[in-house]
């Protein structure tokens, strides 16, 4: 029997402190974004930011109650906790849409996403996955289950749409590959895109080959190009490497070239023929190919507005001209784009600020992550780290304008009561799991 | 473990994402204005503040010209919806086409559908109230600007005061402080004090949310700069006077002009028949204007200043001070007056200067200019008839005659006093002699004169030998006149030689014989000078100038009545119950002054 203070003994205090310092900039946050008139109380449950101080309050007591159950029933009852988020998942696509989403459980002034649930579950069901015995990721079949677990909750949010809450369970190939997923994968999803942004470039900026320049434009001349690269390490291939390798360089080389071929084809393909006029859009002017800061760009142009004209010291609590409830200037500010406000009001003393905080926090779990005896608890911790770093990635950039628009919320930070618990339950089931890592060899 | 080092791939990964964000936001935030004006651009926005035009006084401090509010409708093209544009026609009055026309002036005049344009320029308070009721159906797509027209206390001196009107675009070309709906002066005083008029437009930082709401000054409104209201004129004029004077005027065609002889400024100053300025104010005048421009009888030109008339027998009182300057006359210099030489209504006799001023004997001024003109230098008239002109021409000059006055506002003209060089032109030079051009010598011929210049030789004549340029501000804001205006403009030297001349402009009005009996003014030593005026086209114009009292002259009067025939008639009592009003504040002949209201020269009798 282990007494009541063991509860907390190993505890990580660090990690739960910059937890709680993210919620606290994000209660300071919610409040500015949330002041409607300006008159009422610090929180007040008219104006939503007392509705956010109840959501915080329910989450550590949720978060304590996490920390009172044992490890092993975490554990076991991943898969249980899976099904039901599927299942939910599955459920709230019969509930109406919300902006054309449906996405949403509603309860009356409560809402909760059971895509926020499910991000959470799916990291326990694929750790406890890959820690079944005999299972090994190296195993073709491993993969493919692997892939199935992630990939039904992914297809599910697709179904709502909800591409924000997709772009998270891409987070799932990092803790694949801590887990011993090829690092190729990483390389030819970097070198991919790298590809597909020039291949959109050249068809704006009417690149052309040099011969034939009336017939091979964009990205027909993308692919002379690469032609021409492959050539040139054809070339290199046949002088530099040793004939005993040098059959296999060349087939990789033929390979690489056709595959990237296609590759560019069907970019091109998809951008022309699959996309939509909107997605077409909202691609070029991320790419800086096109402008339209009143129009299409809106949302964008004003969220950078309001963070470059927050200057080092910002302009003060519940002093933003832009990114503030009462002016309106940027869409979802208490929401997608809260960090707006928290840069336009504490400026770059504030902003960078919020983002050490976070790759703190980040390490600090990876580093959590890494001491773990149970691999279970690793791949969780890895999940965690994963998914809070692609809503970092994805939110930060979209609002510093060096990522798409995709609506996804900054944890912690961003107003939403059900966001808030989801994270918080993925902290504090880590937080939980970590405290017993000298219990039980799992 | 195996794949252990994989996490370092995840922390450089972290921190490199970090990092970005950091310089990122360091550029976005430090390094660069760009978003900070672009925040500008979104959040702020520029209101400009019109400062009310200056107050134009009268000179005992009664209000000419004051402000009172107008509306302007303004609409902002790309909030206007279909259901707006029918039933807003319907209920304005207008139809679709103007509708659409003046949607379409406001995206053109500021290139773009989000700001809001004047749609309907001028309402006035009663027409805005009409609508103003129905106008909330409307909104946000139309709203109302105030702003400040003129309007007028007493309505009188359109002519000298002026008008406002929008700025045009060669105004916003010619000076770059004007902006689209600005107002300005476009005649008299308006027109010559704008920049003094006008004030300062002063400009407002106001906060607005993303739907153009106001949220507010920026930042506490440091920024804002004051509109500094246009600085008050005190004007010459004398309201109440003005205002005698044209009702005197009422039903005639002429001019009066008012001066006081030892400052220069100017009274009254009529051109008749006028308008009323109230209704050439920015509200009212879509209504009135073409009544006014187009009346036949040319109401908006200023005859006290712009029209040119041969001077008739007011012209001798120089002639005998100019003679007298050339040294080729005396007071006592005689002459016979037999009505031989040119039509004359003084008893046939030998004449002195005296009587022939007081009974304007036309054969006596003929004979003395003819000692200007021929002075006998030259044994051909053709030839000394030239030179004698040239002299007199120098001395005439030094009354302004031939010259337009430097008059604060405009429209003053030369007249014309005839020289050499025009007689050379008009007969060829060597052909003409003085007996070709004698009938400048009383006032007829080439000489012409505007009223004011008539008025300002009563000035010199009152002030023995000077005047002051003639002018319609006393005072700018705190300061004084002009520089010019305060600059003793001396004419002859000779102050003795104005006495005979004096003398006999009193016996013009108080002796039996003077032609100006009807002139007098009880226990006011009135010196006065009629003029009749031969006229080709109809009725002699009648003309009279006088100055009061003699001794410490207050006031002159010059008076021109079209086509009223005999001075002393008409002219004359108009010029002596302006004056009596202005000495004693009243009027002693209550027949006198209801024989000049009733008389009506411009609608003939049935």
């Amino acid at each position: 029997m282990r007494s009541q203070k063991s509860y907390f003994a190993n505890m990580d205090w660090g990690l739960f402190f910059i937890y709680l310092l993210l919620t606290i900039i994000g209660l300071i946050n919610v409040n500015s974004t949330s002041n409607y008139s300006g008159h009422e109380g610090f929180f007040s449950l008219s104006n939503g930011s007392g509705m956010q101080l109840i959501w915080v309050a329910l989450s550590f007591v949720i978060g304590f109650f996490i920390l009172l159950l044992e490890s092993t029933f975490i554990q076991k009852t991943s898969y249980f906790l899976y099904g039901i988020s599927l299942f939910m998942l599955v459920a709230v696509l019969f509930m109406p849409a919300i902006n054309g989403q449906k996405s949403w459980f509603g309860f009356g002034p409560v809402g909760i996403q059971p895509s926020e649930i499910a991000k959470t579950a799916t990291a326990l069901a694929v750790a406890r996955y890959l820690t079944t015995i005999n299972v090994k990721i190296d195993d073709f079949k491993t993969k493919l289950g692997v892939f199935a677990i992630i990939a039904i909750p992914a297809f599910l949010i697709i179904l709502q749409p909800d591409p924000g809450t997709l772009l998270v369970f891409m987070a799932f190939t990092f803790v694949l590959y801590r887990e011993g997923l090829s690092g190729n994968i990483l390389m030819f999803s970097l070198f991919a895109i790298v590809l597909g942004v020039l291949t959109l470039f050249a068809e704006h900026s009417g690149l052309s080959a040099p011969i034939l320049s009336g017939v091979l434009t964009g990205y027909k001349a993308m692919i002379f190009y690469l032609f021409l690269i492959g050539i040139v390490a054809f070339m290199m291939v046949r002088s530099f490497t040793r004939k005993r390798f040098r059959k296999r360089y060349l087939t990789t080389v033929v390979i690489g070239f056709l595959v990237a071929s296609v590759f560019v084809g069907v970019v091109d393909f998809t951008y022309d023929r699959v996309f939509k006029d909107h997605h077409r859009t909202r691609i070029e002017l991320f790419l800086g190919l096109q402008e339209d800061p009143d129009g299409e760009d809106y949302n964008r142009n004003r969220a950078m507005a309001a963070v470059g004209s927050g200057g080092f010291y910002g302009k003060g609590f519940r002093a933003a001209t832009l990114a503030s409830p009462t002016h309106g200037h940027v869409p979802e500010q208490e929401t997608d784009f809260a960090y707006c406000t928290w840069s336009e009001e504490f400026g770059f003393l504030g902003s960078t600020a919020v983002v050490i905080i976070f790759v703190i926090f980040l390490i600090r779990i990876i580093s959590i992550a890494e001491r773990q005896r149970s691999r279970f608890t690793r791949i969780y911790g890895y999940s965690v780290a994963c998914i809070l770093f692609i809503h970092f990635l994805i939110n930060i950039g979209m609002i510093l304008g060096i990522a798409p628009v995709v609506g996804i919320p900054l944890p912690f930070i961003s107003k939403g009561g059900s966001s808030f618990l989801a994270f918080s339950i993925l902290i504090f089931v880590l937080i939980k799991l970590d405290s017993d890592r000298k219990e039980v060899l799992r | 473990m195996k794949y252990d080092n994989r996490k370092y791939v995840l922390f450089i990964l972290f921190i490199l994402v970090g990092i970005i964000f950091i310089i990122r936001l360091a550029g976005m935030q430090l390094f660069t204005n760009k978003w900070q004006n672009r925040a500008t651009e979104i959040t702020e926005k520029k209101i400009d503040i019109y400062a009310p035009r200056g107050i134009i006084f009268d000179r005992e401090g009664r209000k000419l010209v004051e402000n009172r509010v107008y509306y302007e409708l303004l609409a902002t093209p790309n909030e206007i919806n279909e259901f707006d544009t029918v039933h807003f026609c319907n209920t304005i009055g207008i139809t679709k086409e103007d509708f659409i026309a003046r949607i379409e002036k406001i995206i053109e005049d500021y290139d773009s559908r989000a700001v809001p344009g004047v749609f309907i320029q001028h309402l006035s308070q009663e027409e805005f109230e009409k609508i103003e009721d129905v106008l909330y159906e409307f909104r946000p797509a139309f709203f109302e600007r105030a702003r400040t027209e003129r309007f007028y206390p007493y309505p009188v001196a359109p002519h000298v005061l002026g008008y406002v009107s929008m700025v045009s675009k060669e105004d916003r070309e010619r000076d770059s402080y004007f902006k689209l709906n600005d107002q300005t002066g476009v005649s008299g005083l308006e027109k010559f004090y704008e920049k003094e008029l006008r004030g300062r437009r002063g400009t407002q930082y106001l906060i607005k949310s993303a739907v153009g709401n106001d949220m507010g000054s920026l930042d506490g409104g440091v920024h804002d700069v004051k509109a500094i209201n246009g600085s008050p004129l005190t004007s010459t004029l004398d309201a109440e006077l003005q205002l005698y004077a044209e009702k005197l005027m009422e039903n005639k065609v002429g001019a009066v002009v008012v001066i006081e002889p030892k400052t220069g400024e100017i009274l009254v100053s009529v051109s008749s028949p006028g308008y009323d300025p109230n209704k050439m104010t920015l509200s009212q005048r879509n209504k009135y204007y073409s009544e006014i421009a187009e009346d036949t009888m040319n109401l908006l030109f200023n005859k006290a200043i712009s029209s040119e008339y041969p001077p008739g027998s007011t012209f001798k009182l120089i002639q005998a001070i100019v003679g007298m300057d050339m040294g080729v006359i005396t007071p006592q210099s005689s002459f016979v007056c037999d009505g031989s030489l040119i039509g004359d209504h003084i008893a046939p006799g030998v004449y002195q200067m005296r009587d022939a001023v007081k009974s304007s004997s036309n054969q006596w001024f003929l004979l003395a200019m003819k000692k200007m003109v021929q002075q006998g230098k030259f044994y051909s008239h053709f030839k000394d008839a030239p030179f004698g002109l040239m002299q007199w021409h120098k001395e005439m000059s030094k009354y302004n005659f031939g010259k337009a006055f430097p008059l604060d506002i405009e429209g003053s003209k030369p007249g014309l006093l005839p020289d050499t060089s025009l007689y050379n032109k008009i007969h060829g030079k060597g052909r003409w002699a003085y007996s070709t051009i004698r009938s400048i010598s009383i006032g007829q011929g080439e000489v012409q004169l505007t009223p004011l210049h008539i008025a300002n030789m009563g000035c010199v004549l009152a002030n023995r030998g000077y005047y002051y340029y003639p002018h319609f501000v006393k005072s700018i804001g705190e300061k004084g006149p002009k520089d010019i205006y305060r600059r003793k403009i001396q004419v002859s030297d000779e102050r003795t030689n104005y006495f005979p001349v004096i003398d006999a402009m009193q016996a013009v009005v108080d002796e039996a014989g003077g032609t100006a009996r009807l002139a007098r003014i009880p226990d006011i030593a009135v010196c006065a000078k009629t003029g009749t005026v031969e006229n080709k086209k109809g009725e002699d114009h009648s003309v009279f100038l006088a100055f009061a009292p003699r001794e410490n002259p207050k006031i002159v009067v010059s008076v021109y009545v079209e086509n009223a025939g005999f001075g002393g008639l008409w002219a004359g009592p108009i010029a002596s119950l302006i004056m009596e009003k202005y000495l004693t504040g009243k009027i002693s002949d209550p027949k006198k002054e209801k024989r000049i209201l009733e008389k009506d020269f411009i609608h003939p009798e049935e």
